[in-house]
């Protein structure tokens, strides 16, 4: 649970938009759609054991 | 972590966000989550610390403890409707943010009620 | 009961007429300056009845009154000396005399039975009523200051430590309060504020009606236990007032006393007090809203409650002034009917007219030391709750100044309210202690 969370997804981000691009150049629409939601799952995968943590927090902080 | 952490936090991730909206939007909302994730758990540890002296402070008062849970409730549902509102209207969901706003509402009032009620019902003891 | 007051007299005189017989001998002896002291005395007694003089003068008494007033123009000067040196010479007799018409006449009183009802009503055991009244009988003043002062520092001190408690929890609750509304204010959500506020007046307003509702209890039972000391006091005190003024007097004291008790019981404790308790509550639940809903109708009941404290009083004081013009007059053209009848005749005349004197001005001090006594009974019996009304409205406007700069307005305004509802209930309590205290004080002189 630190900054890296944030640099992870930007970079994920960075590494999909590029190879989509490219996979656009070189004419495989479907594979860039594809490889962005594989991004988007992956960065999912990552961010919902925070989400969850967090609201297990929450959940036991505001006694809710 | 300190205020200045946390605020260049907030910085890097709005400024990955914008560098990122032209490549790729959906991922401008994931890394907005992120962060707000991460803020909202580095001050939901501050805030114990607060509880903490507020639960003393309710010690000294003796009377129901129940009330002051209460109000902890009802603070933690503001809390989490403002958080998920609010990201809702960045991603460009207003109306989901206001019925996420509305439902908080009436939670607090449903919450709040035994309040209300003690509260009458003191008055008509008095009277 | 005109009977009844003939038999005491002349029993008295009969007891006296050694004492009496003494005091003419002791004179130096000459018959012409007794019977020219008898017409002096006389023409004092009757010059005051002379105003309401009516046409019903006998013609015995119409010479022996211009007789009596002829020898007095005649002789008034050696006859003051005469009394001058007397006075100097008589006095150790004259208290001998009057000391065993004050035993007789205090236990006549029934000054037992007072006691005993005092010393249920009062909580301090300082107060005497009998002790009180001997020491005003001799001329000295029944108190000291010191342990005056002392009853009431240690009253208001004692008030003070036992309301610390509550002062500290409404001290407690306001800067919880406070800090509540502080942190909220970081949420723009004005339900949260709303409901915090809502939560932390409920549990100020229960601390403060409860304080309230001693308080209030407190004033009633000093209420009705002023009206138990006039119930047993009255008697007593109207029988003084017929051996000194006469019955018309009394009776009139003691039919406008009843009237008033019945009034402060009826007006008073029943409607007044009440409407006290719900103006404290009105001014408490005024705040809970943020708008003024209540505070006319709060400002209605003040208005009320004063007009109508005041206008008891009114009433009282003035059926007591106007019975006080008109009673003592007839009454003391009665007595004096009487005593210049009575005197006439030879042989118990003049002994009958000494101890009348006697009787007549020591029953007049013996009920101005009854009515002081009373009247300082009374003012003990209310001392406790007087000064705990008033620590408390010091000690909840010292706290409202305190949390003033730090808390929201509707809190400091309900701390308010008990200091307010506290000094209408001071008010109510001196407007029934002075209708006592002025009917009693209006028949002194």
């Amino acid at each position: 649970m630190s900054i890296n969370l944030i640099f992870k997804i930007a970079a994920v981000g960075i590494l999909v938009s590029v190879l989509g691009q490219v996979l656009k150049q070189s004419g495989r629409e479907e594979h860039a759609f594809l490889t962005s939601l594989a991004g988007l799952l992956l960065v999912l995968f990552w961010m919902v054991p925070y989400i969850s943590q967090l609201f297990e927090t929450v959940k036991s902080l505001f006694a809710l | 972590m300190n205020m200045i952490k946390i605020a260049c936090l907030g910085l890097s991730a709005a400024m990955l966000g914008l560098f990122l909206k032209e490549a790729h939007a959906p991922f401008t909302h994931m890394i907005s989550l992120a962060a707000c994730l991460l803020i909202l758990f580095y001050s939901v540890s501050r805030l114990s610390s607060v509880f903490e002296l507020l639960e003393t402070l309710a010690g000294y008062l003796s009377e129901q403890k129940s009330y002051y849970k209460i109000l902890l409730k009802i603070i933690g549902i503001t809390y989490v409707a403002d958080f998920s509102s609010n990201l809702c209207r960045d991603a460009g969901f207003g109306a989901i943010a206001g019925q996420i706003e509305i439902f908080g509402k009436i939670s607090i009032l449903a919450v709040s009620a035994p309040i209300i009620l003690a509260l009458m019902e003191t008055v008509y003891a008095l009277w | 009961m005109r009977c009844g007051k003939c038999l005491f007299s002349v029993l008295i005189a009969c007891l006296l007429s050694g004492a009496g017989l003494a005091h003419v001998r002791a004179s130096g002896g000459a018959d012409g300056r007794s019977s020219t002291e008898e017409a002096f005395w006389a023409d004092e007694r009757s010059s005051a009845a002379e105003v309401s003089w009516t046409d019903e003068r006998s013609s015995a008494e119409e010479a022996f009154w211009a007789d009596g007033r002829s020898s007095a123009e005649e002789v008034s000067w050696t006859d003051e000396r005469s009394s001058a040196a007397e006075a100097s010479g008589l006095d150790g007799q004259k208290e001998a005399e009057e000391s065993v018409l004050l035993d007789e006449f205090t236990d006549y009183i029934d000054a037992a039975e007072i006691e005993e009802a005092l010393s249920e009503l009062i909580d301090s055991e300082k107060f005497s009523f009998l002790d009180t009244m001997k020491s005003l009988l001799t001329g000295s003043i029944p108190f000291n200051w010191d342990s005056l002062t002392e009853i009431v520092s240690e009253l208001f001190l004692g008030e003070w430590k036992r309301q610390r408690t509550l002062a500290g929890q409404i001290l407690l609750i306001a800067l919880a309060s406070a800090i509540f509304s502080n942190f909220i204010r970081v949420f723009d959500n004005h339900q949260i504020s709303d409901i915090s506020f809502y939560m932390m007046y409920l549990m100020l307003s229960t601390l403060l009606m409860n304080a309230f509702s001693s308080l209030a209890d407190q004033v009633s039972t000093t209420c009705e236990a002023w009206i138990t000391f006039m119930k047993i006091l009255l008697p007593s005190y109207a029988i003084t007032i017929v051996l000194s003024a006469g019955t018309i007097t009394a009776l009139g004291f003691y039919e406008i006393t009843l009237f008033a008790i019945g009034l402060l019981q009826a007006l008073i404790i029943k409607v007044i007090l009440p409407a006290v308790h719900f103006y404290m509550l009105v001014l408490v639940l005024n705040q809970i809203t943020t708008e003024d809903y209540f505070s006319r109708t709060a400002q209605l009941l003040e208005t009320l409650i004063s007009w109508g404290t005041k206008s008891v009083l009114g009433l009282v004081v003035g059926l007591q002034a106007v019975q006080r013009m008109i009673a003592p007059a007839v009454d003391s053209m009665k007595n004096s009917t009487l005593n210049r009848v009575v005197s006439i005749i030879p042989g118990i005349g003049s002994a009958w007219d000494a101890a009348a004197q006697t009787v007549a001005g020591a029953a007049v001090v013996i009920k101005n030391a009854a009515g002081v006594a009373g009247i300082f009974a009374l003012g003990m019996i209310g001392l406790t709750p007087f000064v705990r009304l008033a620590a408390c409205v010091l000690l909840f406007r010292i706290l409202c100044a305190a949390i003033a700069p730090v808390c929201d307005r509707r809190m400091v305004d309900g701390i308010e309210s008990i200091s307010k509802g506290s000094v209408l209930l001071l008010r109510v309590m001196a407007s029934a202690l002075a209708i006592f205290v002025i009917s009693i004080a209006m028949t002194c002189p």
